[in-house]
């Protein structure tokens, strides 16, 4: 191969290989992806679920605690836990907090933890 | 001994008095390339520790570069021919091992997968035409590079070509990896066009995508893109890996490093332990090896080889790649509007020339000029990855067929 014709010619093959190639791999691609849509389908309806269970299992969780810890800014607190339960029980509830009371939290930390635990195992 | 003489001696060993005129323009470009780097921000990740290198590699007498010493000896004990080290070698001779072998850029492929986020790609598989489509660039300059053997004293050789070529997959790794194997000596010039064009990207792309689109196709609003399932994610680089391997097993190194990445970084939401694995390729490891490629990349560019008229071809050839890829992406985005009734807009075509992100914020930079509530951005991500496998795939292409 020396000449510039040959060398061309050549590269017009190369050319036509390599994008075909891109187009081919690609495109191939492409289809399995599709497909694999398909299978995951069915894996997006059961993540769906999911996603609301651990929205349920966290809303108890942030009512404990904000009971618990005691703030200076008491009405950003009672808006949290009203939105907290409201999140909770669902949007058919009409509920009104009347009153929020603090416990004394002199619970041992370990204490609080398997309380948690206990929670997040029924719920 | 007198004064004067011994003077003389001194300044004899150094550099001044040996540097060619060529070492001094190069250290004089390397200068360039620094300002350019952190005043103008042209990619300065890689393009600092490039023009360092340049420098180091131009400072006479330093022998940084310079290759180890074998003396074959007679063992006086066994009385066998054997190596014995004369000289070790420089430090960027050493270091410049992992290019020459095809080391870093896998490494820093395997970093880029795991910073990568394939969902918008999956969402919407047709996107991985366009970045077939942009690859066009890359042929087309590799046709330009070979007809220039037209012209008498500036001709490419088969491998050369490609190497340049290749700039227009604007994809630094990929074109660092294929010209290390077929052109090594243009190895200096190829990845300095490649970089400071990819950081030209926002300059160069826009006015091809306006010359080539009508405004109202510019301001198409698309679907938005489906979630896609952490089962998807997961499966998508091993899907890749295997197909891409089987069609082209030249592209193994690249495409396997990058999926790697990326499917640690799915796994890591899977199994917490993996986190640290999927940290150090997106980090540490990625960083060390940028710094290691880019400096000795840049010792490459050697004074009497970069300063030729072969070095300004490449130049403005990696601008014609750059172009055409970006007309190639848009051409097809066109096409694929057409077929689709107007629900693609043309414009994230362009952004198949990969330059993650920048070709990316380029689409929806230029979609927002037209239809300001148009948010474009990760429907041109799709693309965008996708050319990143596709220029992956041309480069294993012209490794397997331009090897001579």
């Amino acid at each position: 191969m020396s000449t510039f014709s040959e060398i061309f010619g050549y590269g017009l093959i190369v050319t036509l290989v390599g994008v075909g190639m891109c187009f081919i791999v690609l495109i191939g691609l492409a289809y399995m992806l599709s497909g694999l849509k398909i299978i995951s389908n069915r894996g997006a309806a059961e993540k769906k679920t999911e996603v609301v269970r651990t929205e349920r299992v966290e809303s108890p969780k942030e009512v404990a605690t904000e009971n618990i810890e005691a703030t200076q800014d008491e009405n950003e607190l009672v808006a949290v836990i009203s939105a907290a339960l409201a999140a909770f029980m669902g949007r058919e509830n009409n509920l009104v907090v009347r009153s929020i009371r603090r416990v004394e939290g002199n619970a041992p930390v370990w204490a609080k933890v398997g309380r948690q635990d206990q929670m997040y195992n029924r719920l | 001994m007198s004064l004067m003489e011994s003077l003389k001696g001194f300044f004899g060993t150094m550099g001044f008095a040996a540097m060619t005129w060529q070492e001094g323009v190069m250290i004089l470009i390397s200068f360039v390339l620094i300002y350019l780097a952190l005043k103008k921000g042209f990619e300065p990740l890689l393009l600092l520790p490039i023009a360092f290198g340049m420098l180091l590699a131009n400072l006479p007498l330093a022998g940084l570069t310079a290759e180890p010493v074998y003396e074959i000896v007679v063992d006086p004990v066994t009385g066998e021919h054997v190596h014995e080290m004369v000289s070790a070698g420089g430090l960027l001779y050493w270091l410049y091992r992992g290019v020459k072998l095809g080391i870093y850029p896998p490494l820093i492929f395997m970093g880029v997968g795991a910073m990568t986020d394939f969902g918008p790609l999956i969402a919407n598989p047709k996107s991985l035409l366009l970045g077939a489509a942009a690859q066009i660039g890359i042929f087309t300059t590799f046709l330009g590079a070979l007809a220039l053997n037209l012209v008498p004293g500036l001709g490419f050789t088969l491998p050369e070509a490609a190497s340049i070529g290749i700039i227009g997959g604007a994809d630094g790794p990929t074109a660092i990896y294929l010209t290390a194997k077929l052109a090594p000596h243009l190895l200096g010039p190829i990845a300095v066009a490649a970089y400071s064009y990819m950081a030209l990207v926002p300059l160069i792309q826009p006015p091809i995508m306006k010359a080539l689109t009508t405004k109202e196709e510019r301001a198409i609003v698309m679907e938005q893109l489906r979630p896609v399932s952490k089962v998807e994610k997961i499966i998508f680089p091993i899907l890749v890996t295997v197909v891409v391997s089987l069609v082209l097993p030249a592209a193994t190194s690249l495409v396997g490093m990058l999926m790697l990445g990326n499917l640690l970084r799915e796994a890591a939401t899977m199994q917490s332990t993996l986190n640290r694995l999927m940290k150090t390729a997106e980090g540490e490891l990625m960083n060390i090896v940028v710094i290691f490629l880019g400096t000795t990349v840049g010792a490459t560019a050697k004074g009497e080889i970069f300063l030729s008229p072969r070095t300004l071809a490449i130049i403005a050839l990696g601008l014609a790649a750059f172009s055409m890829g970006t007309a190639g992406g848009v051409l097809f985005g066109k096409i694929m509007c057409k077929m689709t009734g107007g629900k693609v807009n043309p414009l994230i075509g362009s952004a198949g020339v990969s330059a993650v992100p920048m070709a990316a914020r380029v689409s929806q930079k230029v979609g927002q000029e037209a239809n300001p509530s148009n948010f474009l951005l990760m429907h041109a991500m799709g693309p965008n990855v996708a050319g990143v496998i596709g220029s992956a795939v041309a480069a294993g292409v012209l490794l397997s067929m331009c090897n001579i």
